[in-house]
């Protein structure tokens, strides 16, 4: 894989949202809801912290990480590495940090900055999530928190 | 015209046996109940999703002639998988039928161990959950369709909604089986969520399937709702999977028009969860590659490599609407499960089952990789009507 | 489920004896042509019906029958009856009512008469008409099927036939479709819908009535005829309802599997019967198999050809 094909390859999108962030992030918002997400967009980089120190209070089992890469629509945001995946995946509620420079304008440009990053740092996992982890395999009926977090908050950082 | 042959043609191909279950099937009005439940809440989905999503039918059309490319030439593609896999530190396997794959699994896990696994067809198609459960270990399905079905001992009666003809109260009884007490959908979901956790925690080894194989990284690629995929290949520290020869694409990006393509079809997008698995340290990663009659299919045949598995042929179509999986093979159901089968077990697994098909087609205008299922039917049938006249 | 082989069997039989799979005598075929005018036009268009409206009344009536012994230990019977069939007529034992034959005698008659109508000019010969041979087709015997579609190539190619009119879609698949592969026909073909559609104008009738739609799957997924019946009702002044599932993605009528599942064949027709009826209180349709199977499982429908002929004479079909 040649990498610094894919770094330029990524450099190119990033522009193409850049020029129209506010559009991006809107349908970006948008589609995050339509899968039953909670969203929030902030201009403060505090806002991590917070979420922290929130939770170290709450003692509840949740947990806060960066995504690597984020496609606008569908949402979907890309992580890396085994040890995240195990600590999301067992989270009763994720949240999850995304910086708007980071937000793809489609899943396989999104899926190739977190390939890249992942190569960089030597993981070898990727995984997306768009939303809490869900079921209908009893009589359709719809239930929220099959077996990951029941609920998936997403906070774009501008 | 006509007549010429003189020996007398028996059935299909011999006698009509087997065929009693699908009466059975046709009587069971749950089956029927739960399938047009699912089809009138998917069929909705999947047309929104594509008129939402235009770059869907892109993808699938661009995805078919990719896949063509790479059935044609399967063994480069296998080749080129192992290496690259071999090179990330996997070991890797290779199975000509089932029965040597499940040599290869239960050779790995050994016995007294505790497996879980994701909901996974191909695993159904080498039998390999009582296999390895015959060998001494304690091996659970973790996606809750796929659980209830397990502990009520049946066939899954749609590859991706495996309980779609239980209703609640059904479901509520068969988990306090074993010892999962819940009112209802909601909690009977939590119960499970918690009585699989533990098993996930302890688990030795994760078992999956694969949705999509990319030769150029070589990356298994998954996707799911639940989770229950993401714990099950992360969580035990070792994890094996089991990847259909025909489930190779040539790189990272129609490995996810692949899935994307899948899940849309299917009538949940996006996914979930998309997991992308590369290697796997700290821990170990097995890959098992599958023949199973892959490599052998005739022209006709052979264009049912290229399905994605999303179910949607299942869903519209006349006869399975009325027995759900009970038509078909051992595993492989519906206008899909005619060609499978056929490829997998030899079409006499489904000689008589063939003729029951209408041809009506809609299968064919439904599928995204447009395999013309009605054709391989008819193929099938010619075959079946072949064998007996010789 | 009936065994396969054995209804291959019978049909080879049948065809061997008679030229239509059912092994019935021609005279009953040739009924529709009853106070038919001049059959006679230009000698290298013919009109050729294929037989299938003929041999629907009697197919529904075997089925009717075969529904009431599938998947019992009498399935015997018909394996018996397939044995017979060798030597002796069975429909000596089946009556049809004469009612029943006379809807799709009529149907046949109507459509003559609509081309004749619409400037259509076309000789029907008797000895150029015969069964397509789609039945062992569908049923995978490939050889039977072959060597009898070279037999009506050759006959339809001696008689110098340059056009050849079709009125259901199995026999259109059959000739247009399957013949060029398998006998190399080389003569164009085109189902009488898809003539009409360039021929009927706008405009002859207003506000006749609802109708609808039931496509065939032969004609929506497997020849792409579509958009004609609409076009040809539309501009006959019917209003074209759509019931779920119509088009390319229209639902079964089950009529393709009654020799091999009665049973299922019903079950089928039931669920389509239930999307059409709740759409509106008049169907049409235009295959004489979907109306038979239709027919047999209690659901009255038009033949496309009984309104198109309704609408030239400026009135409705009768309800029956
Ligand atoms: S045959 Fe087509 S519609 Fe059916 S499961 Fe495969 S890809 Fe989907």
């Amino acid at each position: 894989m040649d990498l610094n094909h894919l770094r330029n390859e990524i450099e190119e999108k990033r522009k193409m949202v850049r020029e129209d962030m506010d559009r991006y992030i809107d349908i970006f918002v948008r589609s995050l809801k339509a899968s039953s997400s909670e969203v929030e967009v902030t201009t403060d980089p505090e806002v991590v912290e917070k979420y922290r120190r929130d939770i170290q209070e709450d003692g509840g089992n949740s947990i806060v990480t960066f995504a690597d890469s984020a496609s606008v629509s569908p949402a979907i945001l890309f992580f890396t590495g085994l040890e995240q995946e195990i600590s999301t995946a067992m989270a009763d509620h994720h949240i999850s940090v995304i910086l708007a420079e980071d937000i793809m304008p489609d899943v396989i440009s999104a899926y190739r900055l977190a390939l890249l990053k992942s190569i960089e740092r030597g993981h070898g996992v990727i995984f997306g999530s768009s939303s809490a982890s869900k079921t209908a395999d009893i009589e359709g009926k719809l239930v929220w928190g099959a077996h990951g977090p029941k609920r998936f908050r997403v906070v774009v950082v501008r | 015209m006509g007549c010429s042959r003189s020996k007398e043609i028996q059935g299909g191909c011999g006698e009509v046996t087997g065929m009693e279950s699908i009466y059975t099937a046709l009587s069971n009005r749950p089956v029927r109940d739960g399938i047009r439940r699912t089809r009138e809440n998917l069929s909705k989905n999947v047309k929104e999703n594509l008129k939402k999503y235009p770059f869907l039918k892109k993808y699938a059309r661009e995805l078919r002639d990719v896949k063509l490319k790479v059935i044609n030439d399967l063994d480069f593609w296998i080749d080129r998988s192992i290496k690259k896999l071999e090179e990330n530190g996997a070991r890797v396997f290779y199975a000509r039928d089932s029965e040597s794959a499940r040599r290869i699994v239960a050779e790995i896990v050994g016995s007294g161990k505790t497996v879980v696994k994701a909901k996974s067809v191909v695993s159904e198609e080498i039998g390999l959950r009582d296999h390895l459960e015959d060998m001494g270990n304690e091996v659970w399905e973790t996606d809750l369709g796929e659980l209830i079905v397990q502990v009520n001992n049946e066939k899954p009666m749609h590859m991706i909604v495996p309980a779609l003809h239980l209703s609640e109260d059904e479901v509520i009884r068969i988990l306090e089986r074993v010892g999962i007490k819940g009112k209802n959908a909601e909690e009977c979901t939590d119960k499970v969520r918690l009585f699989l956790r533990e098993k996930f925690l302890k688990a030795d080894f994760g078992i999956s399937g694969c949705n999509a194989f990319s030769a150029e990284s070589g990356s298994i690629f998954l996707i799911e709702n639940e989770g229950n995929i993401r714990l099950s290949t992360s969580v035990p520290e070792k994890y094996i999977a089991i990847v259909g020869v025909e489930k190779i694409v040539p790189d990272d990006e129609h490995a996810i028009k692949s899935i994307m393509v899948q899940s849309a079809y299917f009538g949940t997008f996006p996914p979930s969860y998309i997991n992308v698995i590369r290697n796997r340290q700290p821990g170990e990663l097995c890959v098992v590659f599958l023949d199973n009659g892959r490599k052998s299919t005739d022209e006709i045949l052979k264009e049912q490599l290229l399905c994605v598995r999303c179910g949607r042929c299942h869903l519209e179509c006349p006869i399975f609407q009325l027995t759900g999986n009970v038509w078909g093979g051992e595993t492989y159901g519906g206008p899909m499960g005619m060609g499978w089968s056929a490829i997998t077990s030899g079409i006499s697994s489904i000689e008589n089952e063939v003729f029951l098909s209408c041809l009506c087609g809609k299968c064919r205008i439904v599928c995204p990789m447009e395999i013309n299922i009605p054709r391989i039917i008819l193929h099938l049938r010619k075959l079946a009507v072949r064998q007996t006249a010789k | 489920m009936f065994r396969p082989g054995k209804l291959i069997e019978l049909l080879e039989s049948n065809m061997a004896r008679t030229g239509n799979p059912l092994g019935l005598k021609r005279s009953l075929l040739s009924e529709w042509l009853r106070g038919l005018p001049d059959l006679k036009g230009r000698d290298d268009t013919i009109l050729f019906t294929g037989l299938m409206y003929q041999l629907t009344p009697y197919i529904e009536l075997s089925t009717k029958y075969l529904q009431k012994i599938e998947n019992s230990s009498l399935e015997k019977l018909f394996y018996f009856y397939v044995k017979l069939s060798k030597y002796v007529n069975p429909y000596r034992f089946l009556t049809l009512r004469g009612s029943d034959m006379e809807r799709y005698s009529e149907s046949l008659r109507r459509i003559f008469l609509i081309l004749k109508k619409s400037g259509i000019d076309f000789t029907y010969r008797e000895d150029l008409d015969g069964y397509s041979g789609i039945l062992l087709y569908d049923l995978g015997d490939d050889s039977a099927f072959s060597s009898h579609a070279q037999e009506i190539s050759d006959l339809l190619e001696n008689a110098d036939v340059k056009k050849i009119i079709t009125v259901d879609p199995h026999t259109t698949y059959a000739l247009k479709v399957l013949y060029p592969e398998y006998s190399g026909l080389k003569v164009e073909v085109a189902s009488y819908l898809e003539i009409l559609a360039d021929v009927i104008d706008k405009g002859r009738m207003e506000n006749l009535n609802e109708v609808v739609i039931h496509d065939s799957c032969y004609y929506a997924r497997y020849l792409d005829i579509i958009e004609h019946p609409r076009k040809i009702l539309e501009n006959m002044g019917y209003r074209v309802v759509e019931p779920e599932n119509s088009r390319e993605m229209t639902s079964c009528c089950g009529g393709p599997i009654e020799s091999i599942s009665p049973v299922f064949s019903r079950e089928i027709a039931e669920s389509r019967i239930e999307e059409l009826s709740s759409a509106g209180k008049k169907a049409v349709t235009m295959c004489p198999i979907c109306m038979g199977n239709f027919e047999r499982c209690g659901f009255s429908t038009h033949d496309i050809s009984d309104l198109i002929f309704g609408g030239m004479n400026g009135s409705e079909p009768s309800q029956e």
